[in-house]
């Protein structure tokens, strides 16, 4: 038995190393320009990034895997299959990167797809009330939610074959190339359900019901994937669509994610305010900045474009983290009940101050690099004159900042019970706020660089 | 013919919601595939569209027969509670279907543009995905929403073939095979969540909230 755990931890590690090469071979060939593709796959300035931060945070979450589960085992006095445990882990590593390099958006369909089927199976490894009703939740609505998509999709190609009847593929590279002809009813009618259909993957409320569930019910590394990536990917092939649909729709567009992007903020205020969870306060935490990246992507300038994808990287880094962390402490304190959770500043100093910074990182407080991006958003809106819009914007995140600080209060400082054991020099979380502090002080250019190609591609440019 | 066909799958749709046994439900969905794939078929060869051959026979064999018998088996191997399988009932649920029927013909008649090819595949398809999604939040039993899940798919199929008609094969392929790996998947959790819960009632599964 213990030679089959300690084989499955090489088979992870060598995967991990695998697609650390692949990802960081990926994004170093694509940026110094030595290749590209568009054919099967399309490596363009978006699909790029977003493979990026899943190499980041996937290898991140990787290295922090094996000891949780050592952990969990040592907690529950059994052992688990590993072996089936990676596996999945992996193949759900290999459909996201799936996700974002495929070129024809009808495979990115049956790539998320596939996303929620292996996610399912990991929300539910360890059998039992809540994560099978966690996980079955989850698939039923997202894959209502999908079909939605589809059926959006293929009144999409209905309009590209009006354009260009003959021998039409469903490929990104080639549809972009009609974005200015699509007929605006069809386009419509067929962004209108991809949106729901995504959205309800991505998070945004009110499709959002399964995601506090799943994110709380898994494991917390799979929490961390799931937060920090799969929202991601989902999001990304609404980018897609939208860079599609944007030339004609214009407004009606950019309305759909502003509305939904404030409504996912305002809905997760109370859910944060009165929560008494620590997972589903990060999952609640999940769906408000999934809402400001839709919000920003729904104002639709530069600025606000440039702090939407900044945030999609911050906040992956941030909450996957986080996510982390938590899944330390509910170990640790053998609850995840916020009311029995004290003092973790007192009694593990390293690990409950790097901790309260990563739940500050999220809130958004100045130095981090959240605020950078937030702000950015918020400037990109007032040049938009979007002043409504921006005014429940900040209305709203603030809120949520009292929200967290309160939680915070009692988490980081309240009477000290040190029960259990947490590591005590936390180095992942340590190296994660040292990169979100230095992308709030200071962004570097290539990341700068890196982020304005993803821009380009998301305002229609073809490159 | 093929208006007999299409009578015949938006039929099986009202069965469907009248009904709330599972065996009839596997049935129900078993024969709408077969159709399905038949029309399919019927298309490829009579009107000479090859390219809907292919997705004709895979149809038949995932949908019509290997989906089904699965259920099949996962029905013999669990326990079936006599709890309320629906929560309206079965005159309500008719009632649905006839208000969806009428409203998709309402609807899609308004779309001249899509209307280039099959007008009267439209509203057929549209109502199949709609009463999907209807069985799918009525139905209170697991294998009742997978069931209510292979009908939306159908009305998905049936909306492809009307507007989409040229669709690349790779995609009707991955479509087909994400339908058959997900009902797989869910029949694992169909036996879990009956061992757990000794039903695989879905209103067991209302503990987390918050």
């Amino acid at each position: 038995m213990r030679t089959l755990k300690r084989n499955s931890d090489y088979f992870h590690y060598v995967l991990t190393i695998f697609w650390l090469i692949f990802g960081s071979i990926l994004t170093y060939s694509y940026y110094s320009g030595n290749f590209s593709t568009n054919g099967f796959f399309l490596t363009d300035g978006l699909s790029v990034y977003f493979a990026g931060i899943i190499t980041l945070i996937g290898t991140i979450v990787s290295l922090a895997t094996p000891s949780y589960l050592t952990r969990e085992e040592k907690l529950h006095n059994k052992t688990f299959n590993r072996f089936r445990f990676y596996l999945y882990y992996h193949l759900f590593l290999a459909t996201m990167y799936f996700t974002v390099l495929v070129n024809n958006i009808g495979i990115t369909w049956v790539a998320i797809e596939l996303t929620t089927i292996v996610s399912a199976l990991l929300i539910a490894f360890h059998p039992n009330r809540y994560t099978l009703e966690a996980a079955w939740k989850y698939l039923i609505i997202c894959t209502v939610g999908i079909a939605f998509a589809l059926l959006g999709l293929f009144i999409l190609y209905r309009a590209a074959s009006l354009v260009n009847p003959v021998s039409l593929t469903f490929r990104f590279s080639d549809l972009i190339f009609l974005k200015d002809k699509l007929n605006y009813d069809l386009l419509k009618l067929s962004f209108i359900f991809i949106f729901i259909g995504y959205g309800t993957k991505i998070g945004l409320a009110p499709m959002h019901t399964w995601l506090p569930d799943a994110h709380s019910q898994a494991p917390s590394p799979i929490s961390a994937l799931l937060s920090g990536l799969l929202l991601n990917s989902a999001m990304y092939a609404l980018m897609r669509i939208y860079a599609l649909s944007h030339p004609v729709l214009g407004g009606v567009s950019e309305n759909l994610f502003i509305i939904f992007g404030l409504i996912s903020m305002a809905v997760a205020i109370p859910f944060i305010v009165i929560q008494k969870d620590l997972k589903r306060l990060l999952a609640y935490s999940s769906i408000e900045h999934m809402g400001i990246i839709s919000f920003a992507l729904g104002v639709f300038n530069p600025l606000a474009l440039l702090g939407a994808l900044l945030h999609t990287l911050l906040h992956s880094l941030a909450k996957s983290l986080a996510f982390l962390a938590a899944g330390d402490i509910v170990l640790g304190f053998k609850t995840r009940n916020l009311l029995r959770i004290h003092g973790l500043t007192k009694s593990y100093p390293l690990f409950g101050y790097s901790f309260v910074f990563l739940i500050l990182a999220l809130a958004g407080l100045p130095p981090f690099g959240l605020f950078s991006s937030e702000f950015n958003i918020g400037l990109g809106a007032s040049k938009a004159s979007k002043i409504y819009p921006l005014t429940l914007f900040i209305l709203f995140i603030s809120l949520i900042f009292l929200g967290l600080i309160y939680h915070l209060g009692q988490l980081g400082w309240g009477k000290s019970k040190k029960r259990g054991s947490l590591p005590n020099i936390p180095y992942l979380y340590l190296a994660g706020i040292f990169l979100l502090l230095i992308v709030g002080v200071y962004l570097p250019a290539p990341l700068v660089k890196a982020i304005n190609l993803a821009v380009a591609v998301v305002k229609g440019g073809l490159e | 013919m093929e208006n007999n066909l299409l009578f015949l799958i938006l039929g099986l749709n009202f069965w469907l919601l009248y009904t709330n046994r599972i065996s009839r439900h596997i049935g129900g969905i078993a024969i709408q595939s077969l159709l399905l794939g038949y029309l399919s078929l019927f298309l490829a060869i009579s009107q000479n569209q090859d390219h809907f051959f292919w997705p004709g026979v895979l149809t038949l064999l995932f949908k019509g027969i290997l989906v089904p018998g699965f259920m099949y088996y996962i029905l013999q191997k669990i326990r079936v509670s006599d709890l309320k399988a629906s929560l309206v009932g079965p005159k309500l649920s008719v009632t649905f279907g006839i208000l969806i029927v009428l409203l998709s013909y309402l609807e899609t008649s308004k779309l001249e543009l899509i209307a280039q090819t099959r007008q009267d595949y439209l509203p057929v398809a549209l109502s199949t995905f709609l009463i999907g999604l209807v069985l799918m939040v009525l139905k209170q039993k697991a294998l009742l929403q997978v069931a209510g899940l292979i009908v939306m798919e159908n009305g998905l199929y049936l909306l492809a073939i009307a507007i989409a008609p040229n669709l690349p094969f790779i995609i009707e392929l991955g479509i087909l095979f994400d339908i058959l790996v997900e009902v797989i998947i869910m029949g694992i959790f169909i036996f879990r969540i009956n061992e757990t819960f000794a039903s695989s009632h879905v209103k067991n599964l209302q503990n987390l909230k918050g």
